[in-house]
């Protein structure tokens, strides 16, 4: 297992290690976007998929020691400022730390670390308070768990869309969703019975 | 037709907008601040000169029109700056060690360094440093431009070590000391101690010719480039070689072509083969390492090779006054902080490489148990020199164990650029370490 760089023992809990802020944000861009469409992520224009998840997100990259405000509402993707590799038979499992989680920040949703994953983690901040939030690069926002799984999960199943990040991005939402999804016309003709 | 004082005057309020627009807008590596106010100090000084300037005095007025026209021209490239441009952990790094080399010069309190600012351009050939030779207002502009394409690539960034040369060139006393006891001593014997010996050898050779202003000033600007080339040589380590040779070998081939700016390639490549084995670099100990043995012999071979070729028309510089030059700036450098590089322990080169093929940054984080009968366990983050992460990368891209479909160049690029940032992370955890006080009962 790799978790680097650890700034100091504090950061090693009983259960734990704590997970520090990277240095850059993805805000959404409120002029940048109407709503969250799937359509727009199964589109196979490469143009418009593209501009489309560009335009969503405002990129921020802020140095050490320098603030970046999260108001009330809003959804950052910001990397750990950690690097973690887990060995194919560890999974990590990253939750708020609750000293956070009081002030109103919450780190949301997908907080299962595949095994066998290597990379940055994203982390989704919100920010549930009725007041902006100043984060800082560096400081301790979040918290890695590991839990031993099946020898090799990692083998069997599909590596994640996310292996090797170096910084935040949206996903693909519809990723083997597609045929859900009811695309226009003219951008894809409908194949019955294969796998789109 | 508008008036020229008029106009000047018109343009200074321009101007001020336009420094106040750039307020907008977030900086790079370096505080607004700092530069709103050299900015301004620079526009009042220049906007109090045209209130009094007589509109007769065409001459003066052209002046001040130049010298507006630059502040603006600096305030725009300022303002489109942008952090997200470029590699920023990098930029520091740069950053600190051009200003370790300014220092060195301007013995005067820390107000006084110069401000650098860092763009981003196209193309791949732009790596420059803008130094102004004399500063308007009290402190001096640098402006720093990478290629834009290059964001992540900080192995080729290492040839930023040769501007920094120009850098030191910028200050009269420090160009004064480098000249006399570092470039005349690298060309002594060579054809480039007089515009008459250049032209000569250039008619020799090329079988062309300079006039007059052209020559003299070909011969200056060669001889600079022949000193920041053993400069940024001396100040990266071995990672500005292939940086070097990466860049020149897509500008010209065969290394023969030369310009009023710049010497034929070959001649400086010999001249870096030269300096190479002054130093040592490629029998060092650490080639006995047998991880770092293979990747560090196909990281010189080509260079090797490559100079065995050259020409002796090309070979221009005698390799004992390239010893006695590159003796002379490493007492220079060794003045400067931490600007001479200095070779890793191969154990510590050994780590970072191995971390690398392992699509990881490079670890500095040890964890050991204290002695005695404590049970606690203490932690160390050893530093890394961005210099030693850089000849790490390389070598990580030469090795035969790296898996080319896995670790791309991007990759190892990127896993570079991280260790950088995890190396700003420790230091500035333990530049502003305090101890807190033993009072919060808040857990996790």
């Amino acid at each position: 297992m790799y978790l680097s760089p650890i700034l100091c023992m504090e950061q090693i809990g009983a259960i734990s290690v704590d997970l520090r802020l990277g240095n850059m944000a993805l805000l959404v861009r409120g002029s940048g976007t109407s709503h969250v469409d799937p359509r727009a992520y199964a589109k196979r224009d490469a143009h418009g998929t593209s501009r489309t998840q560009r335009q969503k997100f405002d990129q921020h990259e802020f140095m050490f020691r320098e603030q970046f405000l999260l108001h009330p509402g809003s959804l950052a993707l910001v990397p750990t400022l950690e690097w973690v590799k887990l060995p194919t038979n560890v999974k990590g499992v990253v939750t708020a730390r609750s000293c956070w989680a009081r002030e109103g920040l919450n780190i949301a949703t997908a907080n299962f670390i595949n095994p066998g994953y290597n990379g940055i983690i994203t982390l989704e901040l919100s920010n549930l308070g009725q007041i902006p939030i100043a984060l800082f690069a560096g400081m301790r926002i979040a918290q890695i768990a590991f839990h031993d799984v099946t020898p090799d999960a990692a083998d069997e199943f599909a590596a994640s869309q996310f292996q090797m990040s170096f910084e935040p991005r949206a996903g693909n939402i519809v990723k083997h969703d597609r045929s859900f999804i009811p695309f226009d016309s003219g951008n894809r003709k409908r194949t019955r019975g294969k796998h789109p | 037709m508008l008036k020229p004082r008029m106009f000047l005057k018109e343009e200074c309020l321009n101007i001020k907008r336009l420094l106040d627009d750039t307020l907008r807008h977030a900086y790079g590596s370096a505080k607004s601040e700092e530069f709103y106010k050299e900015c301004r100090a620079r526009l009042n000084s220049l906007s109090a000169q045209v209130q009094v300037v007589d509109e007769a005095n065409l001459a003066e007025i052209h002046t001040l029109a130049s010298q507006i026209n630059l502040l603006s021209d600096t305030i725009t490239k300022i303002e489109r700056s942008h952090i997200g441009e470029l590699s920023w952990p990098f930029a520091l790094v740069i950053k600190e060690m051009a200003l370790a080399v300014c220092r060195e010069n301007v013995k005067a309190a820390h107000e006084l360094d110069p401000l650098f600012f860092f763009s981003a351009n196209g193309g791949m050939f732009v790596y420059a440093v803008f130094p102004e030779t004399k500063a308007l207002s009290r402190r001096r502009i640098f402006n720093v431009v990478f290629p834009r394409s290059f964001k992540y690539q900080v192995l080729l960034h290492t040839i930023l070590g040769h501007e920094i040369g120009h850098v030191a060139y910028a200050y009269h006393e420090l160009k004064h000391e480098l000249e006399a006891k570092v470039t005349t001593v690298l060309l002594h014997g060579s054809p480039f101690t007089s515009p008459s010996d250049l032209q000569a050898w250039l008619v020799k050779t090329y079988k062309q010719t300079l006039n007059g202003p052209a020559l003299a000033d070909a011969f200056a600007r060669w001889r600079q480039e022949y000193f920041c080339d053993l400069f940024g040589l001396l100040i990266m380590g071995p990672s500005f070689l292939p940086a070097y040779r990466s860049l020149f070998h897509l500008l010209d081939h065969r290394g023969s072509r030369w310009s009023a700016t710049h010497p034929p390639t070959m001649s400086r490549y010999s001249m870096l083969q030269d300096a190479l084995t002054i130093l040592d670099w490629e029998r060092w100990e650490g080639v006995s390492h047998q991880n770092l043995q293979q990747p560090l012999n196909s990281m010189y071979e080509p260079m090797r090779q490559h100079v065995s070729a050259i020409p002796p028309e090309m070979r221009i510089l005698d390799p004992n006054q390239v010893k006695l030059a590159t003796t002379a700036l490493q007492d220079i450098l060794r003045r400067m902080g931490t600007t001479l590089y200095a070779h890793p322990n191969p154990d510590e080169l050994n780590g970072i490489v191995t971390a690398l093929l392992n699509g990881t940054p490079a670890i500095c984080t040890k964890i050991e148990a204290r002695r005695g009968k404590s049970k606690k366990r203490y932690l160390i983050n050893e530093p890394i020199d961005f210099r030693h992460i850089l000849f790490a990368g390389w070598l990580a891209i030469y090795h035969d164990a790296r898996d080319k479909d896995d670790l791309s160049l991007f990759k190892i690029n990127r896993l570079c650029d991280r260790s950088i940032l995890h190396q700003d992370a420790i230091s500035t955890w333990s530049e502003h370490f305090e101890r807190e006080p033993v009072s919060s009962n808040v857990s996790n």
